[in-house]
């Protein structure tokens, strides 16, 4: 095994640990725990035993499986970082709508000029 | 009687916002600021020259404050509602050619076209509202001449039925996407473009472009 096998390995296992007691503590739902546990055991599997994505490699046409699996990595991530923008868009909604409802209750509450 | 009801959203405008308040008082004593959190003395400005002005207490962008004088605008039992902008660059004359379908019934809203006569406009601002144009027809459907204009009057069945998510400058495509949503009839109008050295340089540039675009394939992606 190589360094950076064995580096990504370990790596993967803590965040898998981590995934579990956020699931533990109730932090997530059943649904996105079995999805990151899922998606993290194929890493720990994929950075052991390189060699089983080699169908993957005979499928898409390129040389070495393992391009397939960081391609879809990649991919992945920018779904991700998609999710945490329309997240972030959300958040910046709800300000608003507290900052407007702030507004408009002062507004009422000294009286200006009647309109 | 219908009631004219005219917004003017305000970020940092105390320098402009007593001569556009003057302005409009010509047509209707109904003006509604609302303040985006300014640092200068916009509120008080506002305030002293005998607006109705609503504060908000961190900025939010032209989409939250457009949003807020909208509901505020319902709160005070507009009938027929107009936005314009606080830096001077909408001439307040033109409101009585602006609400003229609405008043007459043939529109629901009407958006102040700076592109319907040739008019005298700095390159780059020509070219950066063409392609929101275009971007604008290719998101949401509907092509307008000028579908970034700030200055726009619709009625009561408008307001009540427009959902602004967006909190800057992309709020005026959104509108337009809600037309078509909606069904709302839509009319264009001619408007002057006034770009006074002031307007300028407080303005808009291409990196505010490019977030507004981004921004816009946000919204076409989640909604
Ligand atoms: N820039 C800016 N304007 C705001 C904000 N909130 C409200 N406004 C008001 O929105 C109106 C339009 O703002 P401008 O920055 O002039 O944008 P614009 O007129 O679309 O762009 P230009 O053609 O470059 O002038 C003005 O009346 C502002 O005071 C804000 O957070 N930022
Ligand atoms: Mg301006």
């Amino acid at each position: 095994m190589t360094l950076i096998q064995f580096l990504a390995i370990g790596l993967t296992i803590l965040i898998l640990l981590k995934t579990i007691s956020d699931f533990k503590k109730n932090r997530i739902n059943l649904l996105a725990f079995l999805f990151w546990t899922g998606l993290w055991s194929s890493v720990i599997i994929v950075a052991a035993l390189p060699q089983i994505t080699m169908p993957l490699a005979k499928i898409s046409g390129l040389e070495r499986g393992i391009d397939v699996v960081v391609y879809f990595a990649i991919v992945f991530i920018f779904f991700l970082l998609f999710k945490i923008i329309a997240k972030l868009e959300k958040i910046e909604y709800e300000i608003t709508q507290i900052v407007r409802k702030n507004a408009l209750q002062k507004q009422n509450n000294r009286p200006q000029k009647k309109i | 009687m219908t009631k004219l009801i005219v917004i003017i959203p305000a970020y940092n405008e105390a320098k402009t916002i007593g001569n556009v308040i003057q302005g409009v008082k010509k047509y209707t004593d109904n003006i509604i600021v609302i303040d985006d959190g300014s640092k200068d003395n916009t509120y008080q400005t506002a305030l002293q020259s005998g607006a109705k002005v609503y504060r908000h207490q961190i900025n939010r962008g032209l989409g939250g404050a457009l949003g807020t004088g909208i509901e505020a605008a319902l709160l005070n039992d507009g009938d027929i509602i107009v936005t314009l902008d606080a830096d001077g660059q909408h001439n307040p004359n033109e409101i009585p050619n602006l609400i003229k379908p609405i008043i007459k019934g043939k529109a629901d809203i009407v958006i102040g076209s700076r592109f319907l006569k040739n008019q005298s406009m700095p390159f780059f601002r020509r070219l950066g509202n063409y392609f929101f144009n275009l971007m604008t027809f290719i998101f949401f459907g509907i092509y307008t001449t000028d579908s970034q204009s700030g200055m726009r009057a619709f009625n009561k069945k408008v307001a009540q039925n427009l959902k602004i998510y967006t909190n800057k400058m992309e709020v005026s495509s959104e509108i337009i996407k809600q037309v078509r949503a909606n069904q709302f009839r839509l009319k264009e109008t001619h408007i002057k473009a006034i770009y006074t050295p002031y307007s300028l340089a407080k303005g808009q540039g291409f990196f505010v472009g490019l977030k507004t675009l981004g921004k816009l394939l946000i919204l076409k992606l989640t909604q």
